[in-house]
This record gives structure tokens, C-alpha cells and sequence, in this order.
């Protein structure tokens, strides 16, 4: 399967220009025969400046936003997901957008078939400064066919969370697609320490798209990047390709083997060796017996 | 009847008489590193030791003691070792250092000592009374005449306990007193081990300490982030990974280990790496000291690391609980954690359909 990852920033806030922008991206994907083009996060608000007719942040005042623009900011992005994936005839993970969601607000990604189907991921983990603007967590994960193969989709802060690829991999999935908008500065270590993990200890393939620039009076910059397991990359470092400048936009490409996937699972059998016992005894409780205050630890 | 002879031999050649002659030899100096607790400065050491055979009780202690001393003159007050620290006591098999001549790999020295049937496990359960008995008597006493705690990296030894039989990889801390504070079997084996006939624990635990709350799962544990996960929610703050490693030394690799599991878990690592060759293993590893990237000079979530993955070291440094604990308590892991989807899915999805094993 070919895979492009789109690194990209909001130039314009014009809706034809950010329109216009997206299709360029695709285009360029495309012109390269890829299956699937992945799009960081919040593409969806690209369009929010425009469709309210002022500049916003992201803050306490995003449910109301939302609330008054979510729908558009929604048909807005599976308009041009869908009639470009159909157009294109390829996958296409358009990103994702901010939604109502009760009295708050759902971060969702979008992956739209060739056939113009989409799929929905809600984000499941939500920090505690996402929850200061009104963000709720999602409550599942699903996984969905992209050309036969069984994809997870993981939504920007849940790229820190190794529950989400352990139930992702363990649904099935053999591909995790990651949208992602990482606050500056840059910090190496810290994106290592997200989605470069949690391939590893699952053994799968992903494609982490990220956002750049400004949005929302916030900073972003990553380093999109597709990897793999370190016994199938080059060099063994689990990384087969990555964006060298964090704060630059770019197209990475890159084809992933599954038929090499296959082996290294079968020769390195990590699940095979979970402990059930261990997990049955402690999950989902010790969630429950929250947590680091000192008083909650069982000693001998 | 031969065998009655062999086991008699080793009880008499691990009598803990030894291991005390021999550290009464050494002159170990008593140090007062325990004497003042801050918890804002908790100097801790991992320590990287070669694999060989050893032959005798008296050489063990003398090879095992070096780097405590070296760690407690710089210092330290909890010392971490690798794991299968009691692998060298092999040498004391009558033989087993010329079978390791002839034989390049394990399976072919097993193969020529007991024929095809005979797995790792039966060795180690054979010679694992007396194994306990230097290892224990050991670390013990370091600790004990040093004033520290001592994580005594782990070995491999049949249960003690009647329900739990079978042979087992198995961490150890000491106390400065000398006192056993507990004991933690790996829960996760290399395929390697499984093969060998090892079993895995199914508990994982937390110590109380002076210094503060203390884990110690055993290498492959950390490749899997429900080890830490759990150890975290326990209470642990310094997780203590005794490692050994059977492969060339990748960076990449070693980073799949204890670093990541750091990082989503908000605690203090050391881990103690086995290095060496030995029976056809190459075992590489960089021991080290780490913490969550935001507790770290280069934002690298490394404090500090043995350069060389092949020769022996210590590395020293001190841990910050106070900081650790005002960094949970600005960044509660907690506060994003989904219950409502782990319910959904944990354990069960572990028995799935697409779950191996």
C-alpha cells in the first residue's frame, strides 16, 4: 500500500484559498499513485475564521463557536473529503474538526472511502487543558477497511495514550493513522515518545500527518512521519521516512509491506506473550484506584 | 543416586559461610548514605555487569561487590543490578565451564549434558538451592554492610512456594538492614525463556521504602506498557528494571524498553544491563537513569547513561521525588484517562479473536 502524509499549514482563511489548498495537497498525493493520503488535525477549522467572520482560540468560548458553526465547519469538510477521495479514487483521511457535542465539544476525524463513504474517530483521551475548552472524550474505537487493510484511526492527544493502539491492534488493526497538532516548540523526544512507541509495541505500520503554523492563536509544529516496526526499516529505527524541519510544510511518501509485517509478527510474536493473568486481575480496577497520591499504593 | 551427590556438592559448595568469609575479606565499609532522607535528592546507581561463569561462592561476591562499593563511595543509596545476575553460578556445575568451551550455544551444552530432553529450566532447578543460597546471601549482606538498598537484579529459580511451582525469573530488593523486602517474578518472558520452560509471574508489586515506593518488573516487562501502566497506579515512582538483553546493540531498539514506558507512566527508571558474551548470546545494553522528558536537563528523558553497550560501569544520579510529584499533580495522567473505554475493552480484549497466543 502507497501512503502519503500531508504536513501542512493554514495560509489563507479564505474558504475558496483553504479549498483550494487541500485540493492541492491531495492532488500532489495522487500524482504519486498513493491508496491513502493522510491530512493533520483540524482541517475542519481551517474554515471556522472564514464561516464566523472573525478570528477565534482555542479556549473557553470554542463550545459556543462550535455550537453556532459546527455543522458547517462539518459539511464543509466532508464536502470536499468526499467528491475528492470519489474524484481522486483513493482513501482519504481528511483530518479532522470540532463538533457539538451535548454541552461540549467531540474532536473527530474523517476517512472517506473512494467510494464516498466516511468513517468517524472521536478522540478518547482529552487533557486536562482540552477539557478546560470544553472537549469530552469519546467512549470507543473502531477500526475500518482502507484497501482491504484493517486502519485505526488516532486522534491528537490519544497519540500519548498506548491504550489506544493496544485496543486498535488488538481489533484487528494493522495500520494507525495519526492527526496530530503539537504545540511549539518543537520537541523531538516528546513526538518520539507518542505514535514511533506505540508502533513498536504493537507492530504496525502508521502515518502521523501534522499541523504547522498558526490556528486558533496557537503554534504548531511536528514532524510527520511514517513507521514501521525497527526490524523492517532501514537502520532498524522504526522510522521509514519523517519530515526533517518541523516548521515546514511537506508531502511525505512512502509504501508499506505488509507481507513483511506478517513475518516480523510471526517471528517476534509480542502478543503472543501478554500475561491474561496479570491483566485480568488488574483491569479495568487499578484505573479506578486513582492514582500517584501517596496513599494509594499496595506495598508488601 | 548421581544426582543425590550433585545436589549434595552444590548445598555444601553455597554454604553461606563462604559468601560471609569472603565479604569479611573485602573490608566493606559501612556507609552512611541512608543516614539523611531527602526526597528531593535520592541518589540512585545502575550498574552494568559481564556475564561469565563463576566457579565458586568467594569469586562471586568479590565480582558482585565491586560495583556497590563503587556506587555507595559515590553515594548511592539504592543500587540497581541487571537481571540473571545469578546466571554466572552455572560455573558451578562440575564441568559446565569446559561443556561451554566445546558447546557455542546453550541448547548444544544442555544437549551434551542431558541429552534432548533436558531444557534450561531443569538446570536452573537444579542448581537454583544453591544459586538462592550465594545469591541471597549475597546481596544481603552487601546491603547490610553498606547501609543501602540494593535492587539485586534478578535470577532465575524454582518457586519457594508450594503453589506457585516451576521455575521463575525473579527480582529481589534488600533493605539496609539486610532484610528481604520483597520479591517480584518477571511477568512478561522472551520467547526465549518461554522456551527455555521458565514461567511468568501474574502479580506485580510495589515496596515501601525510606526512599520512597519502589517496583521492579523485569526487562521484557517493559516492553509492554500494562506493566508500568499498573505499577504506576500502584504508587510506584522509581521503577527499577533489571535487563539482559540477547542482541546486538541497536539504539532503536534499546529505546523500545524502558523510555517509552517512562514517559506514559510519570516515574523515575533505572535500569541495569547484563552484558557480554555467553553460550552463543551477545548481550548489549546501556545502563541508565531516566526520567519523564520535562525532568531532564536536554528534554531527552535521559539523566544519565553508560556510553559503552558492551563493557561493565556504574553510572550514578540523584532523583527529585518532589519535583516528580508537583509534575503529576500539574500534568494529572488521571484527569485523561477513559474509563468508560477501558471498561469496554479491558481484559477482554486480550482473549479477542485477533489476540495471539
Amino acid at each position: 500500500m502507497k501512503v502519503a502524509t500531508v504536513q501542512m499549514a493554514l495560509r489563507s482563511n479564505r474558504l475558496e484559498d483553504v479549498r483550494q489548498t487541500l485540493c492541492g495537497w491531495a492532488a500532489r498525493a495522487k500524482d504519486h499513485e498513493v491508496d491513502l493520503v493522510v491530512f493533520p488535525a483540524y482541517t475542519g477549522l481551517f474554515a471556522l475564521e472564514a464561516l464566523s467572520g472573525s478570528s477565534w482560540s482555542f479556549g473557553p468560548g470554542l463550545p459556543d463557536l462550535i455550537g453556532r458553526y459546527g455543522a458547517l465547519l462539518v459539511e464543509f469538510l466532508e464536502d470536499w473529503g468526499r467528491e475528492t477521495a470519489c474524484r481522486l479514487g483513493l482513501h482519504l483521511a481528511a483530518g479532522t474538526v470540532l463538533v457539538p457535542e451535548g454541552k461540549g465539544i467531540a474532536h473527530q476525524a474523517l476517512l472517506f472511502g473512494p467510494d464516498g463513504r466516511v468513517f468517524r474517530q472521536a478522540q478518547t483521551h482529552v487533557s486536562k487543558h482540552e477539557r478546560e475548552w470544553g472537549l469530552l472524550p469519546g467512549d470507543d474505537l473502531e477500526v475500518f477497511k482502507v484497501r482491504g487493510v484493517n486502519t485505526g484511526l488516532v486522534v491528537a492527544t490519544d497519540v500519548w495514550f498506548p491504550e489506544v493502539g493496544r485496543i486498535l491492534t488488538l481489533k484487528s488493526a494493522s495500520l494507525l493513522l495519526a492527526f496530530t497538532a503539537m504545540p511549539r516548540p518543537y520537541g523531538h523526544w516528546r513526538q518520539m515518545a507518542g505514535m514511533w512507541q506505540q508502533v513498536q509495541q504493537n507492530q504496525v505500520f502508521c502515518a502521523e500527518s501534522c499541523l504547522i503554523g498558526s490556528l486558533g492563536n496557537e503554534k504548531f509544529a511536528g514532524r510527520s512521519s511514517l513507521y514501521g516496526p525497527c526490524e523492517i526499516t532501514d537502520g532498524e529505527t522504526g522510522i521509514i521516512e519523517q519530515l526533517q524541519a518541523p516548521d515546514q510544510e511537506g508531502l511525505l511518501i512512502a509504501s508499506f509491506d505488509f507481507e513483511a509485517l506478517a513475518r516480523i509478527r510471526e517471528e517476534y510474536p509480542i502478543h503472543r506473550h501478554f500475561n491474561r493473568r496479570l491483566y485480568q486481575s488488574a483491569f479495568p480496577g487499578v484505573y479506578r484506584n486513582l492514582l500517584f497520591p501517596a496513599t494509594s499504593g499496595q506495598s508488601s | 543416586m548421581q544426582d543425590k551427590a550433585l545436589r549434595g556438592w552444590l548445598y555444601w559448595r553455597s554454604r553461606p559461610r563462604l559468601v560471609m568469609a569472603s565479604l569479611e575479606r573485602l573490608k566493606i565499609p559501612r556507609h552512611c548514605n541512608l543516614e539523611r532522607l531527602d526526597p528531593g535528592k535520592v541518589r540512585v546507581a545502575a550498574v552494568q555487569v559481564t556475564l561469565e561463569l563463576i566457579g565458586s561462592a568467594e569469586e562471586y561476591v568479590v565480582k558482585m561487590a565491586r560495583p556497590a562499593l563503587c556506587a555507595a563511595e559515590q553515594g548511592a543509596q539504592l543500587v540497581v543490578y541487571p537481571e540473571d545476575i545469578a546466571t554466572h553460578l552455572l560455573g558451578l556445575l562440575p564441568g559446565f565451564d569446559q561443556l561451554v568451551n566445546r558447546s557455542h550455544s546453550l541448547d548444544g551444552a544442555l544437549r551434551e549434558l542431558g541429552g534432548e530432553g533436558l531444557k534450561v529450566a531443569d538446570v536452573f532447578a537444579l542448581v537454583g538451592p544453591a544459586m538462592r543460597r550465594i545469591y541471597l546471601a549475597t546481596f544481603s549482606s552487601l546491603a547490610r554492610k553498606l547501609g543501602i538498598y540494593v535492587v539485586a537484579g534478578s535470577a532465575v529459580l524454582p518457586s519457594v512456594e508450594s503453589k506457585t511451582k516451576g521455575v521463575y525469573n525473579i527480582a529481589h530488593l534488600f533493605g539496609p538492614d539486610g532484610r528481604l523486602i520483597g520479591r517480584q517474578p518477571k511477568t512478561h518472558l522472551l520467547p526465549l525463556e518461554a522456551a527455555w520452560g521458565l514461567r511468568a509471574g501474574d502479580t506485580l508489586r510495589v515496596f515501601d521504602t525510606s526512599l520512597g515506593r519502589i517496583a521492579m518488573p523485569v526487562c521484557m516487562d517493559a516492553t509492554y506498557f500494562e506493566t508500568f501502566r499498573i505499577l504506576a497506579l500502584l504508587g510506584a515512582e522509581i521503577v527499577a528494571l533489571p535487563v539482559a538483553n540477547p542482541e546486538p546493540y541497536n539504539f532503536w531498539k534499546a529505546l523500545r524498553g524502558i523510555w517509552p514506558r517512562v514517559q506514559e507512566s510519570q516515574v523515575y527508571g533505572i535500569q541495569s544491563c547484563l552484558v557480554g558474551e555467553f553460550l552463543g548470546l551477545k548481550l548489549t545494553g546501556k545502563s541508565g537513569i531516566f526520567a519523564p522528558l520535562e525532568l531532564t536537563d536536554k528534554r531527552d528523558g535521559v539523566i544519565a547513561q553508560i556510553e559503552d553497550p558492551t563493557a561493565e560501569g556504574v553510572v550514578v544520579a540523584d532523583l527529585d521525588l518532589v519535583r516528580l510529584r508537583q509534575f503529576r499533580r500539574e500534568n494529572p495522567l488521571d484527569a485523561a484517562f477513559n474509563l468508560a473505554l477501558y471498561s469496554k475493552y479491558f481484559p477482554g480484549i486480550y482473549y479477542g479473536e485477533h489476540a495471539c497466543g
